[in-house]
């Protein structure tokens, strides 16, 4: 599905990313953990074409995403949901979720089937259709913001700390949300967390990102298990 | 029902503005008048850039001056028609916005900004050094006025229904771009551009069709001021007449058409009402400029807003 190779990102004399590979198959949860300014972003940002590495390459079905301009990733499939949510505070919460189908054409009857199997999975934002979106809640923004992105039809999903700034329960809420979608909809999700333990326990394989190098991956299961990574990043 | 309120209120202004000149009996407030209503067209403009996709804009003088140019030679040098004058402005006012903000408005970050600042100050030399073509500093006289059937239009109530039947135009087709799936998109590209990426839009294009039409607004009106005046001067198009359009986008409140209005009547109107302070009639309207914009942060255009937040909250104490 997607497959990155050696990749190298600079900014500007900066290397931010070093020789990253990584592989994430079909219908799997695949999660990046790591600190603070270890690249995870940087990652997600050079897949969607907004930093161009220095060398490596970044295939999605075998195709080149290197050099692509951002909308036309998006229209390839790939769907970003940035971190700290990043709705559109000024438009309603229906106008937000439909402007994640601006890059489809659909006709309004087909706009309206994908609207409702949206908010079926998330029937707080049907109760708030009309309200502007800076008027929700954090975790219902969140959710906004992953409507929005399934409203792109995504083959590939990324979600940039969906965790941040959320309440514990909202937390748990959001996690189940992410499972629906991987059974419902088959997609493979790439999560970037700083909540490590949350993120090892929803994904099936995990990379550990440190000062740009990946420096582990594996099976989640056997991760949580490691004594480096209990030490790092569990707390314990 | 807010729909009904809202087409009542527009009416009601219409008519007052119908209405205004009849109570005005001096030449001097005549033209104030006329140039009021040229001023609100060039807000409807920089509304595009400014008030809806976010974009600092400084190249307004240079744009207005450019389609003032582009009519006042074609009709005195090559003496066209004033209403082809001002039509081929309007493509003037196009050709720059394609030119500038092509380039410009496709970089994130600040470059937008330098360009039509830059380009501000290219404009304005250029006007004053190509004496052969623009008569430089003595800037370019006997413009004709417009004509309609006969009638001429000079700096006369004539031209205020005019202007005023453009303007009117104008709004309404800001309304149907604000309204528009496109006009969503521009607030949305204000709101947060990461986000506006992540749904797949291709952002510059955006920008550079909303700058294009914005031009097309301001050089509009700047040949509707060269044949209100019929003469111009490159001193007029300096950075303080770019601020002045700022500042009433600023006022009115940045994005909507009533605060376009409200803001173009204000900043021009009021300080010639302060005249009467003489030479600090300036530093009177800069004062009250800045409490304004203290108290009423995001325009007169919020205030029915404001007040009924506090309806609200009064009624939820009960």
């Amino acid at each position: 599905m997607l497959e990155i190779k050696g990749l190298n990102v600079f900014y500007g004399e900066v290397q931010a990313l070093h020789d990253v590979d990584m592989f994430v198959g079909q219908d799997e949860i695949v999660s990046i953990i790591g600190a603070n300014g270890a690249g995870k972003s940087s990652l997600m940002k050079t897949i969607m074409g907004e930093n161009r590495p220095k060398s490596g390459e970044i295939l999605l079905h075998g195709e080149s995403l290197v050099g692509k301009h951002t909308h036309n990733i998006v229209k390839e499939g790939v769907i970003y949901i940035p971190e700290g949510r990043k709705i559109f505070y000024e438009l309603s919460v229906k106008e937000n979720i439909e402007m994640g189908a601006y890059s489809r054409k659909l006709t309004p009857k087909q706009l309206q089937e994908e609207m409702d199997y949206v908010l079926d999975i998330f029937p707080r934002l049907r109760e708030r259709i009309n309200q502007a979106g800076g008027t929700l809640s954090g975790g219902e923004q969140q959710m906004l913001a992953i409507a929005r992105g399934l409203m792109g039809n995504p083959k590939l999903l990324m979600m940039d700390e969906p965790s941040l700034g959320l309440a514990p329960i909202i937390v748990d809420e959001v996690f189940d949300v992410i499972r629906t979608i991987r059974e419902q909809k088959h997609i493979p999700i790439i999560l970037v967390e700083q909540n490590a333990y949350m993120a090892l326990s929803i994904s099936q394989r995990t990379y550990v990102l440190e000062l740009g190098y990946v420096t582990a991956s594996g099976k989640s299961m056997d991760l949580i298990e490691s004594e480096e990574i209990k030490k790092s990043y569990l707390g314990g | 029902m807010k729909k009904n309120t809202r087409l009542i209120t527009m009416l009601i202004c219409l008519a007052a503005a119908l209405l205004l000149p009849l109570g005005i009996s001096s030449h001097y407030n005549q033209v104030l008048l006329n140039q009021t209503v040229v001023y609100i067209i060039v807000a409807l403009g920089l509304n595009f850039t400014m008030g809806l996709s976010g974009s600092f804009d400084f190249s307004t003088a240079a744009i207005f001056g450019l389609g003032s140019y582009t009519t006042g030679l074609l009709t005195t040098k090559l003496g066209i028609n004033p209403w082809i004058g001002v039509v081929a402005a309007i493509g003037m006012g196009a050709v720059v916005g394609l030119v500038l903000g092509f380039p410009s408005l496709r970089l994130r970050g600040i470059y937008f900004v330098l360009a039509t600042l830059g380009f501000l100050e290219i404009v304005r030399q250029l006007l004053s050094n190509m004496t052969w073509l623009t008569g430089g500093t003595n800037g370019v006289a006997n413009i004709p006025a417009l004509e309609i059937f006969g009638f001429s239009l000079g700096e006369s109530r004539n031209f205020y229904y005019v202007a005023l039947l453009f303007l009117v135009i104008g709004i309404a087709i800001s309304y149907r771009i604000i309204y528009s799936k496109w006009g969503r998109t521009l607030i949305a590209i204000k709101d947060n551009e990461i986000a506006v990426d992540g749904c797949g839009i291709d952002k510059a294009s955006f920008k550079i069709k909303a700058y294009i039409i914005g031009s097309c607004f301001t050089a509009f009106a700047g040949s509707l001021n060269a044949h209100l005046f019929q003469f111009i001067h490159p001193a007029d198009f300096t950075f303080d007449f770019t601020v002045r359009f700022i500042m009433m986008l600023m006022l009115g409140g940045l994005g909507t058409i009533p605060g376009c209005v409200i803001g173009g009547i204000v900043v021009t109107i009021l300080p010639e009402m302060l005249k009467f302070l003489g030479e600090y009639y300036w530093l009177a309207f800069s004062a009250l400029m800045l409490v304004m914009m203290m108290f009423i942060p995001y325009g007169f255009a919020s205030i029915p807003d404001v007040i009924r937040k506090k309806v609200k909250r009064a009624g939820g104490k009960d």
